[in-house]
């Protein structure tokens, strides 16, 4: 942690709103851009970077500096999703029982899609999140946090809280998981392309 | 069609992490198996479509919605709990040494008794009559071989063929002397010590209960004197205060100090937090106060409690006065470099200082304000070393040697629950 993070985080110890104001400046996009993979909808990871925020400044005074400033923050932002993703679940799960039918949509893959971006990127982005979200959230966030981040397989660890070998593990079942699931798109494109050839011809 | 070690290490290669000897393998393994390198591409490709995602920036909303939320919530400072030996533990300790003892003393008089007895009346037999074997005792060797040692009379004819031999018998008559077999006092027979008897008690067990009172019960002579007995037995006392506010709680006791002529020093990180009404728990130092001078104190602290008009402005909850222990130590010596465990400087300090004392003294024309100090606990991190402190520095100055009957004592105002 360098000593510019130290002095904000001390200023914050003792009262100054502004300097924590500067640290969620400084990391507010990186996490948003994480949090976008690994919550369903842009909305909940909105609603996960400022309860990371806001937990991290209330257990400001825990933070002992052993870890980077921002793993510590992922790991609060890791836990704020998947405990978003149970209530999620829960409140699903209570609606269901009362009516017979699920009230939560079905998942957009549009979301997290940046407008002006050409036809094919934007389809081929969408995708690509559309699969990532029919992983885990254990197995997103491992994903996110490696190839999107660029962490290393220990500041992973710490920043989700299991050992290094879990890591290593989860982001092997993820990578062939998300392969998978890209594989069978493509398979289903040349499917609806041959048919579309099929009653042209 | 690969295994499950193959994709590891395969998905391993493309995180970047593999060893040198996994390296290798992967190298090999992707020379030998098109599958390999077919499977290890494709994931090389989905991990450049992951990167190449635009960055979203988070929506200009959020920085202002944090900054908003901040104000109405403050940082929750964590609660020094110091980790104490259960108080139990001494009287456990004695009792399972009671147990101990006592089953030991049960089984070494229960096992040796019995031959011990029949050894005893034997002795007391006529010589003739010296030929009784008496029964041992299972699993006591020496006595069984003291029996050993003592041959069966030998078998005649005459004798009738009973199974008790003759001299059992005769064992069993009135003794050919007089009157029944003399009481002894046998000490090893004695499970309990009896009143007034040489054998010693076991050693009492003291234990230091805290002493636990509200603010208001200081106005009661009977808590103060508790207090001070408690004060001058412990060579360090620490009292923990529960208070609904702290920082007024904190500023109460700064204020009733003065009626007892300690000057606290409000460190400036403590000062800073106390003026902004930050929740803290607080950590006050003094060691110029004598037992009756720190009993004044929670008086005049239990009195201007007396004297809030509602309430709802009172602060102060339960209070415990206790020996302070190795963690006070410790947060002693971390927060302010104080030594808890250090004796009175009386008999060292040297001659020249003392009239310097009594000289400022009589300047003075009236006793100088002792010192204490307020800190508030912060994590290490962001905690000024006590040997930096400003504050804590100068207050290592005001200090000097501490005086004869003066005590050290640790107050911490802690939230009330």
């Amino acid at each position: 942690m360098n000593t510019d993070e130290r002095r904000l985080i001390a200023e914050s110890l003792k009262g100054r709103t502004e300097a924590f104001g500067e640290l969620v400046l400084r990391y507010q996009d990186r996490l948003y851009h994480a949090a976008l993979r690994i919550a369903d909808t842009p909305e909940d990871a909105y609603d996960v970077v400022q309860d990371a925020f806001l937990n991290a400044y209330q257990s400001l005074a825990s933070f002992k500096g052993d870890a980077e400033f921002f793993t510590w923050l992922y790991r609060i932002a890791f836990n704020a999703a998947i405990s978003q993703k149970r209530k999620k679940k829960a409140t699903a799960s209570l609606d269901a029982g009362r009516n017979g039918k699920p009230i939560a949509e079905p998942a957009d893959d549009s979301h997290g899609i940046v407008p002006g971006e050409t036809m094919e990127q934007g389809e081929e982005e969408a995708k690509l999140h559309a699969a990532i979200r029919k992983l885990s959230t254990e197995h997103r966030a491992v994903l996110v946090m490696k190839d999107i981040d660029g962490l290393k397989y220990e500041e992973i660890a710490e920043a989700t809280g299991v050992p290094i070998g879990t890591v290593r593990s989860r982001l092997h079942r993820a990578r062939i998981d998300l392969r998978n699931l890209l594989e069978a798109d493509e398979a289903a494109d040349d499917r609806s392309w041959d048919s579309a050839d099929a009653v042209h011809t | 069609m690969l295994g499950e070690y193959e994709t590891q290490l395969i998905a391993g290669a493309v995180d970047g992490e593999l060893s040198a000897e996994e390296s290798r393998a992967a190298s090999a393994l992707l020379a030998r198996s098109p599958a390999a390198a077919e499977l290890h591409a494709a994931l090389l490709r989905d991990r450049e479509r992951l990167k190449s995602i635009p960055r979203t920036p988070a929506p200009a909303s959020l920085a202002a919605a944090i900054a908003e939320a901040i104000a109405e919530r403050p940082i929750i400072v964590p609660q020094v709990r110091p980790a104490r030996r259960p108080r139990w533990v001494p009287a456990a300790l004695a009792a399972s040494a009671l147990v101990a003892v006592a089953s030991g003393t049960y089984w070494y008089v229960a096992d040796s008794a019995a031959p011990r007895l029949a050894k005893r009346q034997l002795q007391q037999l006529p010589k003739d009559d010296s030929q009784f074997v008496p029964p041992a005792a299972p699993g006591r060797a020496s006595d069984s071989a003291g029996a050993a040692a003592i041959e069966p009379a030998p078998k005649t004819d005459t004798e009738p063929k009973n199974d008790i031999p003759a001299t059992a018998v005769a064992a069993n008559d009135p003794p050919t002397k007089s009157g029944p077999p003399e009481p002894t006092i046998d000490p090893d027979r004695i499970l309990a010590a009896p009143v007034g008897s040489d054998v010693k008690a076991f050693d009492r067990v003291d234990l230091k209960l805290p002493l636990l009172a509200t603010i208001a019960d200081f106005s009661r002579e009977d808590t103060q004197a508790t207090l001070k007995a408690n004060l001058a037995r412990d060579p360090a006392t620490r009292i923990d205060v529960f208070a609904k506010d702290t920082g007024k709680a904190a500023e109460a006791l700064v204020a009733s100090a003065r009626k007892v002529n300690l000057n606290i020093q409000i460190e400036t990180v403590a000062g800073e937090r106390l003026k902004r009404r930050m929740p803290s728990a607080w950590w006050i130092y003094t060691e110029s106060l004598t037992p009756d001078e720190v009993a004044k104190w929670l008086v005049e602290t239990a009195a201007a409690e007396a004297a809030l008009a509602s309430s709802s402005e009172k602060t102060f909850g339960a209070i415990h006065a206790m020996p302070a222990g190795a963690p006070d130590q410790k947060d002693s010596i971390s927060l302010a470099g104080v030594d808890l465990a250090k004796k009175p400087g009386a008999a060292s300090a040297h001659i020249a200082s003392k009239t310097i004392d009594q000289v400022a003294g009589s300047l003075l024309k009236g006793e100088a304000p002792k010192p204490g100090i307020l800190l508030t606990y912060l994590p290490p991190l962001v905690r000024v070393p006590p040997q930096l402190s400003k504050d804590v520095k100068q207050f290592h100055e005001a200090r000097g040697d501490r005086k004869p009957g003066t005590v050290p004592l640790v107050i911490v105002v802690r939230p009330a629950q």
